[in-house]
């Protein structure tokens, strides 16, 4: 079962069963707080982190947030929050590494 | 500060400097492995961040795996103050001396103040209170306002309340000093109460003698209201207020049509000297007033007397002509008239000083040509009036 299956039955069944698609789809919960606070729930971890931009890693890919004073929070395993000014926010999906262990940007 | 903030303070935390290849990875190793890092700063390759202090021995293993290099740059919380504490011990000792004395000067009155002692003495006052603890220095603990009030009404002739209020390290002192007005003029023993003014009781509050009415009791003006007679004591004189509602009643009515006389302007004289019983003219005998007038005489004496004992007069007569002046007034207007008229004779009736708590007014048309009001008013006041006994 190819992974695009895989989502498109998992959102129906999250569809029908009238559940949080955050759970069923392993996809993060992002709360925004006006462009200051952001709070990034089921997170896979930091990728990058510097004043102007943090990548983070979520499921099926990754957010980037470009800013101003960025900022890390609070670091949790379930988790974080960033702080700062907030310009731009992108995801970019990933697809599952390959057996030679290469990731391939989506878009 | 949150809840979360409050319970690092408490548990004392670490403020750490990491530097390395990748502070991401030390980033996310640390908190995979559970330790929580919090108020992180990147500057540079520089990464700090607040860690807990429990959790601090558990990050050497994190630091060797990802390369990183982890230094303390502060320590911050409660465990570090008590730290702090300890080695400064005068330091604490003053604080808490401080500390106890603050609460000691704050649970201390420092000053007593007395008011609405016009009459009274305040220093007496204050050296009654005194003598029931309630004295400037003394705790606020060792004195029972309860019983320092029952010992000034007691202890003071001439209070009729008292109260004391503790505010912050002031008490005050609350006095009401017995009104004169109040209380009746008694001049010789024994002497009875009896109703000023008809009324009905409101409130009979007696202070001395039996009292022979109630509350809500009618009463007319002498009625004996308490005898200046008490058992076990014997004749005394006797005290009481004896609030009454009392009403008093005033009429006073207005025309709605009235007839008036203006003046046309017109005006004759005639001027006559009288000499007994007889009248010589003398100037203006021919005119003759015509219409409607207003005749008005003046005499003038002269120096003259006769053998009948009379005196010579001059006597001038003025005919001033008027007109009739006819003034319709709504009934409305009379109303109102009538009522200012009404309320003007009930205010001369009201005793000096008494305030009417409530006023009412009755209107009455009477063929159609008069409009009367009829306003009452009631107050309430002390009725009571001594009465020596003969």
């Amino acid at each position: 079962m190819s992974l695009g299956r895989r989502e498109r039955i998992s959102r129906g069944v999250a569809e029908v069963l009238e559940l949080p698609q955050d759970i069923i789809l392993n996809v993060p919960r992002v709360t925004i707080i006006g462009n200051l606070q952001m709070t990034i729930e089921n997170h896979r971890g930091i990728i990058a982190y510097s004043p102007e931009i943090i990548r983070i890693g979520i499921g099926g890919g990754q957010m980037t947030i470009e800013g101003e004073e960025l900022a890390v929070g609070s670091v949790h395993s379930e988790d974080l929050s960033v702080m700062g000014r907030f310009r731009r926010l992108t995801f970019v999906e990933v697809e599952e590494a390959p057996p030679d262990g290469r990731g391939r940007r989506k878009a | 500060m949150t809840l979360d903030d409050l319970w690092h303070y408490l548990q004392g935390y670490a403020r750490i400097r990491v530097t390395g290849p990748s502070v991401e990875r030390f980033l996310n190793l640390a908190t995979t492995q559970g330790l929580p890092l919090w108020a992180t700063r990147r500057r540079g390759r520089v990464l700090e961040a607040n860690l807990s202090l429990a959790d601090f021995r558990r990050l050497r293993p994190i630091a060797r795996r990802t390369g990183a290099r982890v230094r303390v740059i502060g320590r911050r919380g409660f465990p570090f103050l008590v730290g702090r504490a300890r080695r400064r011990p005068l330091l604490v000792a003053g604080a808490v001396l401080s500390l106890v004395a603050l609460y000691l000067a704050s649970a201390t009155v420092w000053f007593v103040r007395v008011e609405g002692a016009e009459g009274l003495d305040a220093g007496l006052i204050r050296e009654v209170a005194s003598s029931y603890g309630l004295v400037p220095g003394a705790f606020k603990s060792s004195f029972d306002r309860a019983e320092v009030e029952r010992g000034l009404m007691l202890g003071v002739h001439g209070i009729s309340w008292a109260a004391v209020e503790v505010h912050g390290s002031m008490a005050v002192i609350k006095i009401v000093e017995r009104d004169p007005l109040e209380m009746p003029d008694f001049p010789t023993p024994p002497t009875d109460l009896v109703a000023a003014r008809d009324g009905v009781l409101g409130s009979l509050i007696v202070l001395a003698g039996t009292p022979v009415v109630r509350e809500g009791d009618t009463v007319t003006a002498g009625d004996l209201l308490v005898v200046g007679h008490q058992p076990g004591t014997g004749d005394v004189v006797a005290q009481a207020i004896a609030k009454a509602r009392v009403w008093y009643s005033a009429y006073a009515e207005v025309r709605l049509h009235t007839l008036t006389h203006e003046p046309t302007g017109l005006v004759w004289k005639r001027h006559d000297l009288q000499l007994g019983s007889a009248r010589i003219p003398l100037w203006g005998w021919w005119t003759r007033p015509e219409g409607l007038y207003e005749r008005s005489v003046e005499r003038l004496g002269l120096p003259w007397r006769g053998s009948g004992g009379w005196q010579a007069e001059l006597v001038t007569t003025t005919y001033t002509q008027v007109r009739d002046v006819r003034q319709d007034l709504t009934p409305a207007e009379a109303e109102s008239l009538a009522r200012e008229a009404a309320l003007t004779a009930l205010a001369g009736q009201l005793p000096e000083g008494v305030v009417p708590a409530e006023y009412s007014f009755e209107v009455t048309v009477r063929n159609d040509i008069l409009i009367g009001v009829l306003a009452t008013a009631e107050t309430l006041e002390n009725i009571a009036q001594p009465k020596p006994r003969h």
